[in-house]
């Protein structure tokens, strides 16, 4: 259990700079989940705290302890790779066994051990298996169970789950928040999918072309982004994006579109709403209306896409399962206006 | 179109699979009998087709019988056909002319009946034709394949078992009168081993190669892994220098060569052999191994790093055994160039006592040596090859890092 800083860290891969000056304070326990676009850098920089990829500049630091030119193994950090990345040549036993077995541990006790960590990750009686007899899920508790038997000082995971179908998705999320909790190492997950960073994360980090966009809690993140890429990276469906004037006090939006909406906020240039937060209503004079285009029905909710006449733009609301909906039909939107977002023309939020 | 139906598939097929049983069986007839036989064509160039008609036309009602009256038949048809004197072979010859017709007959049949095995004599669709090209190709391809192989090989052997005056009296006479004891078969290799140093021969050319795969693998399993897994500055470059060593001839290298080694007295010695060959080898074996370690996946490495291995352990337990068949078939391939290379050898070693077996078998070479010895020389050195094969085939089965990576 140990606290990571991360001090003005760069990457280069050649003379493309993959990371850019990233500065972070993880606290010991904590649970902080990497987000961002395919290519933003989270796994370089993962790969960078792991001491398996060299840094062009900047330090790591474990407990205050400068590792920058350490090799993995003496920082004391374990990885769970995306591919699972399992010795195919050595038994499960071998597997979970086998950086114990590398630092000169007795036979007796590395026995100990691995009975131990199979009978938590539920593999006891897969021990003697070789990796190619094992399913997805299986091998992915093979490969935590080889991250935690060195009790590391920290746990790296690179989108341990992707490979996963969804039903063992959501059963492997709980059982990595359960073993969070049971053994409170600090841990650093990086993830696409946006669920598994919301539930599991104490903190979550925002990435974008290897810069950090955003550090919050998952639930600063969802209701005061700090910026128009992370409105729309958090939240499924995106929140809407509308730009946006304003006139005695009033906003309209493009083709002079007047709405409900006042404020005191100046310079406003973007509102943003999310699918959740909008309310439908019977078409009145001075109010946003469009025409109901698509409708996408989820059982537990569904999304209608309407078109409002607003450069091609259509805006999500999210519905109650049961409300029925007339394709085509004209109909007035309301924003509800406590949960509305402010941009700046430079894309940034309006406090 | 013709071309597009079953019976013109089955009457082509005929033709040709007569047309080869035939020159084949002409070919071991005369091996055996050890006289000439006349090849004739124009009557198989008949009977073949037919015979393609006739299994495609009865296809419905195959049977253990049938087959052997249709095989029957077309033994009586080459016979006729040949007016009763297939091969104008004399007449003491007729049982082995018999059986060598049957043999014809029997393997058109048993070919047809492989290419054209639920074959239907109408319009075939493209799937058909092509299932029906594939199995005929495979079949013709294979039989190439093993008589190329086979029949040098059977030349060989039974060159080395006979007696100067056999084999003066009739080179042809590829029969071997099994009657004769152990000591009169054998001479030749008797000869060889007591009379000309072949355990000498056979020793050296061991360490030779041995010591050539040792140091090739030595080098190159590592230095391909570097080449694989990590960052060296003008990686490039150096691969390409690598490949540019392989490209060039050795006849090119061999006179500088020889005048270097002359000079530093390793020229007649086996340890300059040792030196030379893995300078040839090293580049191949780079390459190739280079290819099956960049083919592995990279996070096992990154894994085995995070547990606590340094590169060198990593080559070892980790990227060695997850190649165990590509380094013994890099390891079969160095050994075998080293065996049969004959150049380097010719060139460097003057005394016979540190002959290798390619050297050896070239001292042979001359008008007072009897042709047996040397054919049995050359299955002397042929010999342990395939044995080291047939013994390292297990471990060249591949698969060996399944499971361990998805995606
Ligand atoms: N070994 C490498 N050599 C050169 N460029 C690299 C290398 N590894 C990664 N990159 C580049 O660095 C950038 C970041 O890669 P990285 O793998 O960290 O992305 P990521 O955020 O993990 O993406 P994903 O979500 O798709 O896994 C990418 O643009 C990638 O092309
Ligand atoms: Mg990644």
């Amino acid at each position: 259990m140990s606290s990571i800083t991360l001090k003005n860290i760069s990457k280069w891969f050649s003379d493309n700079q993959v990371i850019k000056n990233i500065d972070l304070n993880i606290k010991d326990g904590e649970f902080v989940v990497f987000v961002g676009p395919s290519g933003c850098g989270k796994s370089t920089l993962l790969r960078i705290i792991s001491g398996l990829e060299d840094l062009d500049n900047g330090s790591v630091s474990i407990d205050d302890v400068d590792v920058t030119n350490k090799i993995p193994y003496d920082r004391g950090i374990s990885m769970v790779f995306q591919s699972y990345a399992l010795y195919p040549h050595m038994s499960v036993f071998d597997n979970i066994g086998f950086s114990l077995k590398t630092s000169g541990v007795k036979n007796k006790i590395l026995e100990k051990r691995v009975g131990e960590i199979a009978k938590i990750l539920r593999l006891d009686n897969l021990l003697h298996r070789l990796p190619k007899q094992l399913s997805g899920g299986q091998k992915q508790r093979v490969a935590i169970g080889r991250a935690i038997i060195r009790k590391p000082k920290a746990f790296l995971f690179d989108e341990p789950l992707s490979n996963l179908d969804a039903a063992l998705r959501v059963e492997m999320r709980l059982e990595i928040s359960k073993l969070h909790k049971e053994l409170g190492v600090t841990t650093i997950y990086v993830t696409h999918d946006q669920i598994e960073a919301m539930t599991l994360a104490d903190k979550i980090v925002v990435l974008n072309e290897g810069k950090i966009i955003q550090i919050g809690s998952p639930f600063e993140l969802y209701n005061y982004p700090q910026n128009l890429f992370v409105a729309q990276f958090i939240g499924t469906p995106k929140m809407n994006i509308l730009e946006c004037n304003q006139k005695e006090g009033y906003i309209y939006l493009n083709k002079n579109k007047k709405t409900n909406i006042k404020t005191k906020k100046e310079n406003v240039f973007k509102i943003g709403i999310r699918p959740d937060n909008i309310e439908l209503c019977k078409p009145v004079k001075n109010m946003l209306k469009g025409n109901i285009k698509f409708c996408e029905y989820l059982g537990s909710e569904q999304y209608v896409y309407i078109d409002c006449e607003l450069d091609n733009e259509l805006i999500v609301v999210k519905l109650d399962p049961n409300t029925k909906v007339v394709l085509n039909e004209k109909i007035g939107i309301k924003f509800i206006s406590k949960y509305l977002h402010f941009f700046t023309k430079k894309d940034e939020r309006i406090n | 179109m013709f071309w597009k139906y079953g019976l013109f598939f089955s009457i082509l097929s005929g033709g040709i699979w007569g047309i080869f049983w035939q020159i084949f069986f002409t070919l071991v007839g005369i091996l055996t009998l050890g006289t000439p036989l006349s090849l004739e064509l124009s009557q198989i160039m008949i009977i073949g087709p037919l015979a393609g008609f006739i299994y495609i036309k009865s296809q419905k009602f195959l049977s253990i019988k049938f087959h052997l009256t249709a095989i029957i038949i077309i033994s009586f048809l080459i016979y006729i056909s040949h007016l009763g004197n297939p091969y104008h072979a004399g007449d003491e010859n007729q049982l082995i002319i018999f059986i060598l017709i049957l043999s014809t007959s029997f393997f058109i049949w048993v070919s047809l009946n492989h290419s054209l095995y639920n074959l239907s004599p109408g319009k075939l669709s493209k799937h058909d034709i092509e299932s029906f090209l594939i199995k005929f190709m495979w079949g013709i391809g294979l039989i190439i394949l093993i008589l190329i192989t086979l029949i040098p090989f059977y030349i060989m052997i039974m060159t080395s078992l006979k007696n100067q005056q056999s084999l003066i009296l009739n080179p042809l006479d590829l029969s071997v009168n099994l009657n004769t004891d152990f000591k009169t078969l054998f001479n030749s290799y008797i000869e060889l081993f007591t009379n000309f140093n072949f355990h000498l021969f056979l020793i050296n050319s061991f360490i030779v190669s041995c010591t050539t795969v040792i140091i090739t693998l030595f080098f190159s399993i590592p230095g391909a892994y570097a080449l694989a897994r990590l960052r060296i500055p003008n990686k490039k470059i150096f691969s390409g220098a690598v490949i540019l060593i392989y490209l060039i001839p050795s006849i090119v290298l061999i006179i500088p060569l020889y005048i270097i080694f002359s000079y530093m007295g390793l020229r007649n010695s086996l340890f300059g052999l040792m030196l030379v060959y893995p300078a040839t080898t090293i580049p191949v074996a780079l390459y190739m191994l280079r290819g099956y370690f960049s083919a592995l996946s990279s996070e096992i490495d990154d894994a085995a790093l995070i547990d606590g291995l340094s590169r060198v352990q990593i080559i070892l337990k980790i990227a060695i055994p997850l190649s165990k068949p590509a380094i013994v078939s890099v390891g079969l391939y160095v050994f075998m160039i080293a065996w049969n290379e004959f150049l380097i050898a010719f060139m460097f070693l003057d005394d016979p006592n540190i002959f290798t077996l390619s050297r050896g078998i070239m001292s042979l070479n001359s008008s007072e040596i009897p042709q047996q010895h040397l054919m049995a020389g050359a299955v002397i050195a042929t010999i342990p090859v395939m044995v080291i094969f047939l013994y390292l085939e297990k471990f060249l089965i591949s698969g060996l890092s399944a499971g361990g990576v998805k995606g």
